[in-house]
């Protein structure tokens, strides 16, 4: 090798050393600028990268949710019963002083009931021999489980609106079920834990329940607004029979809501001619802010687990 | 990192207490007012993160770590509040405003202001990534700023209050 060879060696040895510190000052000038690009990065991928279906989290994402929030959930939990205590006993309190007058006001009301009671008794047993006499296969009881609400969703409420009760797998939830309450439909199970579950309610925006009007039985889909006490309806055709003040109910359709549930009230309807669906505004049945239980459907009639029961 | 454990953990002890009082809210107030609008904690950490003594990369961690929390609370979409939290962060560290910002009422005000721009940059994220765009997020937005801005104060506070418990003096100036 001739002197003039390890020269130009020496040089770009040097050159490479330059390069690299100068590299690693550039790093340590921009650190501030690359550790946010790095970060927003990764925000943006896992926002792209993954849809809302919590099933679709992969196995990381998913293990993570589960992990902070069966932390949260025993401190949540206690609080409720806590805070439940203090409130029931000041509504305890004030209860007492309205009770007399009630008392007074009820007793009349189970004198006129009664007898309305016996009026529908002779109604009720002339359906039922009616019904048998058609062969109407009657309905077969639901197999259902009494849950608490022990938390709402904190997520902005335009964007989410979720419950939690507490009920999960253990108690045989699963995601999909159908949630209800006395007076109807109240959403269904988004994810269900080890111990709670979580309730996507049927005014969440990314709610939709096959329903039915129960006057004129055309069928639609009531969807979400985000909104706390408003759903609208989807897919009903302009000519189809609705009108305001008429109730939906659950068609069963969808295979998540057994049929005949209360789902809402329709406030307002819109037709215009140049479209093929009519717009209509849609209260719904339950207010989930009084709820205090609620009841998952853990297998509806006609399913294997409710036949049995439905013998007996 | 004393900078970013008071806000992240002050955020995760209210939003339990939150969720909890949430339920009890509509029928013990009893008077059919919607109660649509929530006290955001993560945000106001994230702005306290901000506008606070924290480094910019301590801030950008702290508001990751404090959006992912959000994510996996809210479960809303993956990585939303992340990305808007992040956003906000750069925003507010930026922006000449966050200057202004000398005690909790300041705070309260820049942090109610960030709600309507989280629910923005939510908003346009949801509807580029095809998610159903909620109707009547107005009423909801205005209630969750005013109801921040309540709780900013006391947060401002609180995270204060848990700095000063993790400051130690250093050994060595006391020889």
């Amino acid at each position: 090798m001739t002197l003039l060879q390890r020269g130009r060696e020496s040089t770009l040895d040097h050159g490479s050393f330059h390069e690299v510190f100068s590299l690693f000052t550039l790093v340590r000038k921009y650190r501030e600028v690359i550790v946010l690009l790095l970060l927003l990065g990764a925000a943006v991928v896992t926002f792209f990268a993954h849809g809302k279906d919590p099933e679709e989290r992969g196995p990381v994402l998913g293990a993570l949710s589960r992990g902070v929030l069966s932390a949260e959930e025993p401190i949540e939990r206690g609080l409720n019963r806590g805070v439940g205590f203090v409130i029931d006993a000041w509504l305890g309190y004030v209860d007492l002083r309205r009770v007399r007058a009630e008392n007074q006001a009820l007793r009349q009301r189970i004198l006129r009931l009664s007898g309305e009671l016996q009026a529908r008794g002779d109604l009720a047993r002339e359906n039922d021999r009616l019904r048998q006499l058609l062969h109407f296969a009657d309905s077969a009881p639901l197999k259902t489980l009494a849950a608490p609400v022990i938390g709402d969703s904190l997520a902005p409420a335009a964007l989410a609106r979720v419950i939690r009760i507490g009920a999960g797998q253990a108690e045989g939830v699963r995601r999909g079920m159908a949630v209800v309450a006395a007076t109807g439909a109240v959403g269904r199970i988004q994810q269900a834990y080890r111990n709670f579950s979580d309730v996507q309610l049927l005014v969440d925006p990314a709610s939709a329940v096959a329903v039915r009007v129960e006057r004129s039985r055309a069928r639609a889909n009531v969807v979400g607004t985000g909104r706390d006490r408003r759903a609208k309806l989807e897919y009903a055709l302009r000519s189809d029979d609705i009108e305001e003040g008429d109730v939906l109910v659950t068609s069963g359709t969808d295979g998540v809501f057994p049929p005949g549930l209360p789902v809402g009230k329709v406030i307002e309807v819109q037709r215009k001619t140049s479209a093929t669906f009519l717009r209509a505004q849609v209260v719904p049945t339950v207010e989930v802010r009084q709820l205090e239980e609620v009841l998952v459907v853990l297998a509806q009639a006609g399913s294997p687990e409710t036949e049995p029961a439905a013998q007996k | 990192m004393n900078a970013i454990l008071p806000p992240l953990l002050v955020a995760a002890l209210v939003m339990p207490i939150e969720a909890a009082l949430l339920p009890y809210l509509g029928p013990y107030l009893g008077m059919g007012l919607d109660l649509s609008g929530r006290a955001e904690a993560p945000l106001c950490a994230v702005v306290l993160l901000a506008v606070g003594s924290a480094s910019t990369i301590e801030g950008a961690v702290g508001s990751f770590l404090l959006g992912a929390l959000a994510d996996v609370t809210y479960q809303v979409h993956p990585g939303l509040f992340t990305l808007t939290s992040l956003v906000l962060f750069v925003l507010f560290r930026v922006g000449p405003i966050a200057k202004d910002v000398r005690g909790p009422m300041t705070f309260a005000i820049l942090t109610a202001l960030a709600v309507p721009l989280q629910a923005a940059l939510a908003f346009g994220l949801l509807w580029l990534s095809g998610q159903p765009r909620p109707e009547g997020p107005l009423w909801s937005v205005v209630l969750g700023a005013l109801l921040t801005g309540l709780l900013a104060p006391v947060f401002y506070w609180l995270s204060g209050f848990g700095s000063r418990l993790l400051e130690r003096e250093d050994p060595s100036l006391l020889r």
